[in-house]
């Protein structure tokens, strides 16, 4: 897994004046970047802007950057406000959980396009559930799973109270847990 | 039920007290309905793991670098001040300082016992008073802010000094 000390000697290789340093720390983290931007953009283009942009937004504060906390959290704390900051913009339509027709139009769209083995993968709904969540829901599964952030971090990113995110988290876990059970039975259905 | 699944959550995600990890540990063991909701939560958990990271084009990082080369060099603070330059402007400022504190003690008539700011003051005003560049009055306002401006400034650093000692005890 990435290493904290590692990032913050390439960090000073980049501040003492080598800029092309700064790559090595993009090919490290884009992944991670890239996927906390798609949940919130879905759009492959517009995730790659986002991630773009932050970590641009990144380079230009980097000697801003305290390392009182880990390197990936300073940069999911851009990288969702970027994200948040392009949602506003492009006024993306977002689906909730709570959205029946929503969830009814993303299902008939995706299954009809996947190949039959992925299909079948329980991965595949995984990630098909997550979509259905709310950005902020998606956000906290994603840091909390994939990004491995504590409670306290995910805390520090979102701006929010750790008790907040311990609630959000919950919350999200449980509408994923619920969508995920939706699908397989319909899933179940299908092959019956 | 809701609460049952908090606890078990906090217990998975290994945020339990030792002694709530005991409690839910022997839940575990001797409640059926318990362990099947643990069971249930675990599998959950497992699935959450199976998440694929999203990866972005193959050309990201050029994408990125290129416009990266476009920018400013982020560096330090310590790279973008030179050392120097910090020396030479605390060299004028204390120099200013060795200077006024001379002017001032030359302007001391040590055998007047009346006030000697006051006596100093008027002497120094005299003097610039000759050369008719300064009203007398102006000059004394002028002569008592400056004095002001360099006693809280010599606070203020005296301040700095003595918390940097202490910080480093």
């Amino acid at each position: 897994m990435r290493n904290k000390s590692s990032d913050l000697e390439i960090i000073d290789v980049i501040l003492n004046g080598n800029q092309l340093a700064y790559a090595d720390l993009v090919k490290r983290h884009q992944s991670y970047v890239f996927s906390l931007a798609m949940r919130f953009t879905r759009k492959r283009e517009d995730a790659e802007e986002v991630a773009q942009d932050s970590f641009v937004k990144a380079y230009r504060s980097l000697s801003q950057y305290k390392k009182e906390s880990k390197f990936s959290t300073w940069l999911y704390t851009i990288t969702y406000h970027t994200a948040m900051t392009h949602l506003r913009k492009k006024k993306l339509e977002t689906s909730s959980l709570d959205d029946d027709a929503n969830i009814i139009q993303l299902e008939s769209k995706g299954v009809n396009d996947e190949n039959s083995v992925e299909k079948k993968s329980r991965r595949f709904y995984v990630n098909k559930a997550i979509g259905m969540l709310l950005p902020d829901d998606k956000a906290v599964i994603t840091l909390f799973y994939q990004g491995e952030q504590s409670l306290e971090e995910i805390a520090t990113i979102m701006n929010l109270e750790a008790n907040t995110v311990k609630v959000k988290l919950h919350r999200a876990r449980h509408k994923l847990k619920e969508k995920l059970e939706t699908l397989l039975k319909d899933e179940v259905k299908e092959l019956l | 039920m809701k609460d049952i699944e908090l606890r078990i959550w906090d217990y998975i995600d290994g945020l339990s007290s030792e002694e709530e990890k005991n409690v839910i540990e022997q839940l575990i063991k001797s409640d059926l309905v318990f362990k099947a909701k643990y069971d249930e939560l675990l599998a959950i958990n497992s699935d959450f793991d199976l998440m694929e990271l999203d990866a972005p084009s193959m050309v990201f990082t050029n994408k990125v670098m290129n416009q990266i080369n476009l920018e400013l060099r982020p560096l330090s603070a310590k790279a973008k001040t030179d050392k120097k330059i910090i020396y030479l402007i605390a060299g004028l400022f204390g120099l200013m300082m060795i200077g006024c504190i001379v002017v001032i003690i030359n302007q001391i008539d040590w055998t007047i016992g009346t006030s000697t700011t006051q006596h100093v003051i008027n002497n120094f005003g005299q003097n610039f008073n000759n050369l008719n560049l300064i009203p007398q009055e102006l000059l004394n306002k002028y002569f008592y802010g400056f004095l002001m401006f360099d006693i809280i400034a010599g606070l203020m650093f005296l301040d700095k000094m003595i918390r940097k000692r202490s910080a480093s005890f």
